[in-house]
């Protein structure tokens, strides 16, 4: 066998190592651009000025760092586990799905108060203010969740004054920084006035808490969640 | 043109000149790429895998990286597999989240494992390929062979569970308090079970060595060899490692648990 070239064998867990980092770093740069300049961001994405991630991906990526941890923090808070493993990916997986709910909503809206915007745009545009704010609201929660877990609270138990004040800060803190991003993102896509972004946004909280009420999810949310007509 | 002023509150905000990208199209390209790819790969390495595998190794095919083979089939058929297993009972993973994983990944991971340990016996017997050869074969095989061999499996389970209702629990508790009784109304269930998940076992034992012996150029008995041992010792380090220290003494207490019962037809 001594003395016979063998062919190179493909490199293939370098270009796995490569092509992660390549992506880790797309994601970093589009979260950042996202999250710290939704405007421009908005700009440079439609015109197609600059390398960004898909936004399905975006979201996809985001899901992928986040639900894992919400799961585990879920599961430990609270102890009920779903009948089957379908139910439990489509709880993780819910407070995500609603980013594209509202905005949908909110497109519907937009264009009724006469917006000439494609709904793809506002889909992306509900994709990366979920991805980027959306997401980090979620991970701002967990520690609140597990130090909770950790005094051997469970769902449904009074949560002591101290750690209840920096739920409610960092719950509403993360959902009125997420609002604000996906107020100042559409409003640069749909060239809209403020007032009907705000009344889009409105009108688009209402169907989602419908919506969550209906489908009986919100045990999927720690740190609550708006329902209307649930249990 | 002239440029958009600093905008009042109540005006409406300077919006793009060109309607978004249509990045639903972009996104849905790449995935159907990506799946032709794969669909390729899986193809190659299921239906010749010598021709295919010496190929790949020899980088004369285009395939998709093994790993994504691997992560795609676990994200296609897990669920599904896992959905099959809880139905059927035989692989019941309880309440615990990590002994779901565990059904569902571990099949993948032994096969890794098989790969590296086949891959020092190969080393051993004369081969010179590098180990990402072996880890190669090894991630593509779990997306071809593998996935046929759960299937099937998972087939033949659900169907002795409608037919008999036999389930796993029914030969833990035989095997816990053997009981004639027991055992006339497991064997032929248990016997159909065995024999057909030990025979697709042994066909994806055949594949695996033949890819390997193709992609290291060695006769096929000396990759018979490496990977009866490869995955002899795989099977039983992640067999021992998950009872013992990965899912805890949750897992272990549901095993106990499992002897006690004795699951026959209702």
């Amino acid at each position: 066998m001594s003395g016979v070239a063998l062919p190179t064998a493909p490199r293939w867990h370098a270009d796995v190592a490569r092509r992660a980092c390549n992506e880790a770093r797309l994601y970093l740069r589009t979260w950042a651009a996202t999250a710290l300049h939704p405007g421009a961001f908005v700009i440079d994405w439609a015109e197609s000025r600059r390398k960004l991630m898909n936004p399905a991906a975006f979201m996809a990526t985001s899901v992928a760092i986040v639900a894992p941890l919400a799961h585990a923090v879920q599961r430990y808070w609270d102890a009920k586990t779903p009948d089957s493993l379908w139910i439990d990916i489509a709880q993780t997986v819910a407070p995500f799905v609603q980013y594209i709910v509202i905005a949908v909503v909110c497109h519907g809206v937009l264009r009724l108060c006469g917006s000439r915007q494609l709904l793809r745009g506002s889909v992306a545009i509900g994709l990366y203010s979920g991805g980027s704010v959306g997401a980090a609201s979620h991970l701002a929660l967990l520690p609140i969740g597990l130090i909770a877990a950790r005094l051997g609270l469970r769902a449904g138990s009074e949560l002591p004054t101290w750690l209840l004040v920096p739920l409610l800060v960092v719950g509403f803190g993360g959902w009125a920084a997420f609002s604000w991003h996906l107020m100042r993102s559409l409003r640069v896509l749909h060239g809209a006035r403020w007032r009907w972004i705000l009344l889009a946004l409105v009108v688009a909280y209402v169907a989602d808490g419908a919506l969550v009420g209906r489908l009986h999810l919100t045990g999927s949310f720690f740190g609550g969640h708006l329902a209307i007509g649930g249990s | 043109v002239s440029a958009a002023p600093t905008s009042a509150p109540s005006a409406p905000a300077p919006a793009p000149s060109d309607p978004a990208p249509d990045w639903i199209r972009d996104g849905w390209g790449k995935i159907i790429e990506e799946l032709r790819l794969y669909a390729r790969t899986v193809w190659g390495i299921t239906v010749r895998p010598s021709r295919f595998a010496a190929a790949w190794a020899s980088g004369e095919v285009r395939a998709l990286n093994p790993l994504a083979v691997m992560a795609t089939t676990l994200i296609v058929l897990g669920p599904i597999q896992h959905e099959i297993s809880v139905r059927t009972k035989l692989f019941q993973g309880g309440n615990a989240m990590a002994a779901d994983v565990y059904e569902v990944v571990a099949p993948y991971a032994i096969t890794l494992l098989s790969g590296l340990l086949a891959h020092a016996v190969l080393l051993g017997l004369g081969s010179r390929r590098p180990v990402r050869v072996s880890l190669g074969v090894g991630a593509m095989i779990s997306g071809g062979p593998l996935s046929i061999v759960n299937v099937v499996t998972s087939l033949v389970a659900l169907m002795l569970v409608i037919k008999t209702g036999f389930t796993i629990d029914a030969l833990y508790g035989f095997a816990s308090k053997p009981d004639p009784q027991v055992l006339r109304a497991i064997l032929r269930p248990a016997v159909i079970l065995i024999v057909s998940a030990g025979a697709m076992n042994l066909l994806y034992l055949i594949w695996f060595a033949r890819a390997l012996a193709a992609a290291h150029a060695v006769r096929v008995w000396r990759a018979v060899a490496a990977v009866l041992v490869g995955a002899g010792v795989a099977g039983w380090l992640i067999g021992s490692l998950s009872s013992s220290y990965l899912l805890g003494p949750k897992y272990r207490q549901m095993i106990q648990h499992r002897g006690g019962h004795v699951t026959g037809r209702p």
